[in-house]
């Protein structure tokens, strides 16, 4: 099983990596308790920063896609192919659309919503 | 003193192995892969001028040449030295002369190097790829090998203590300290292999792995040969069989050669290797 990236795509490198191992769970090239390569290896033969590796396995762990254990490495999680189809940013926005129509029904402007917005996201308040 | 036949004939076997036989085959081998692969149909495999390949190639003929004819007359000298009994010949003597012999093969490497090095500044492939398994070495190395690699390196430092009555002198501690380098440089090229670079970029995963695992055996071949080498100095200076001790020499070298450049050689065929990947429109 192979993955490749294109440095000229406007999608970011670490996306790319995360849709094609999501990918190869739902198409069955890789199944629960295979091993993935460690994050040196997958950068050095990509000919990317390690940063970018670890970043797609940080969040494919976070969707529980992978799991790591420790030294012994990185592992297909078990209910890989169940969380692939969980698509959190898809609920991020449902999640945020119902919110700000709630809070326009109540009266708040974009302004307000958005300033509001801001200081959550920035620890303001 | 070199006083067995032994020594004189397996001398010469070092010589034709080290600077003829292997030399042309490594020879043959490049321009037969020039041959079927030519720069028309496969432009990656080229990052220069096919006159700088031949010169490189006359170079190494030439060197190895030179060494052949030296190490003839070196060992005429050795032998009317031996029949003269007018002095001793240096027991590493073979030693020194197989690293001089492995200098043309160094200078390949190098030149390799540069031409791998020259072929990832051409390669403007916007899509790199990447094989989505581990490199484990307990996938790439035989096992029962790696057993027979740590058993060799503990028994020859058993020996060792057990000669020297489990007493750590100098001598012994030197010796220890020197297979265990030798070892640690075998991992660390070992380690290279597997999590290193790629060192050419069209070379395919298959290719990689196959010519990986090749390489990991013959180290290990390697790292057996110098624990029983330094067994076998020990035991021949510890029996006082020091005579016989140009000739285990000798013989080391000799295993190095046929272990470092014959097994490679034999396993690596051309006709296994993918050179579609050298293709200008190739797409994996």
């Amino acid at each position: 099983m192979q993955i490749s990236i294109n440095i000229d795509d406007p999608v970011p490198l670490f996306s790319q990596l995360m849709t094609q191992i999501k990918a190869a769970v739902v198409d069955g090239h890789l199944n629960a308790g295979d091993a993935l390569p460690s994050i040196r290896q997958l950068a050095t033969d990509l000919q990317v920063n390690n940063k970018t590796v670890a970043k797609a396995y940080q969040l494919l762990e976070r969707d529980s896609i992978i799991q790591t254990k420790g030294y012994r490495g990185t592992y297909i999680h078990p209910c890989a192919k169940e969380n692939c189809g969980v698509d959190l940013s898809e609920e991020i926005t449902r999640t945020l659309t119902n919110t700000i129509a709630e809070l326009k029904d109540a009266g708040a402007t974009d302004s307000e919503i958005r300033i509001a917005f801001g200081n959550v996201m920035n620890n303001r308040i | 003193m070199p006083d067995n036949i032994l020594f004189y004939l397996l001398f010469s076997t070092q010589l034709i192995l080290l600077s003829y036989y292997y030399p042309s085959k490594i020879i043959k081998r490049i321009r037969l892969v020039h041959q079927l692969c030519p720069r028309e149909t496969h432009p990656r495999l080229y990052s220069q001028a096919n006159v700088n390949y031949d010169k490189g190639l006359q170079k190494y003929r030439l060197a190895n040449a030179i060494i052949l004819v030296l190490g003839v007359v070196l060992m005429f000298f050795v032998g009317y030295w031996d029949s003269q009994s007018v002095g001793k010949t240096g027991e590493a003597f073979p030693i020194f002369f197989g690293l001089f012999q492995f200098m043309p093969f160094f200078f390949m490497e190098f030149l390799g190097f540069k031409e791998l090095r020259n072929m990832r500044n051409n390669d403007q492939r916007k899509i790199k790829k990447a094989d989505l398994k581990p490199r484990l070495f307990s996938q790439y190395a035989p096992m029962n090998l790696v057993g027979l690699t740590i058993a060799s390196y503990l028994l020859c430092i058993g020996f060792e203590l057990y000669i020297a009555d489990s007493v750590w002198q100098m001598k012994t501690l030197t010796i220890i300290i020197t297979l265990t380098l030798c070892n640690l440089l075998y991992m660390g090229i070992i380690f290279w292999h597997l999590h290193g670079n790629k060192l050419d970029p069209y070379q395919s995963s298959d290719d990689r792995r196959r010519q990986t695992k090749i390489i990991i055996k013959s180290l290990l071949i390697t790292s057996i040969a110098t624990s029983v080498y330094f067994t076998g100095t020990a035991a021949l200076q510890h029996f006082q069989l020091e005579r016989f001790e140009i000739t285990l020499n000798c013989f080391y070298m000799l295993i190095i050669a046929v272990v470092g450049v014959g097994f490679l050689l034999k396993e690596i065929r051309v006709e296994e290797i993918n050179f579609d990947v050298y293709k200008a429109d190739y797409k994996a």
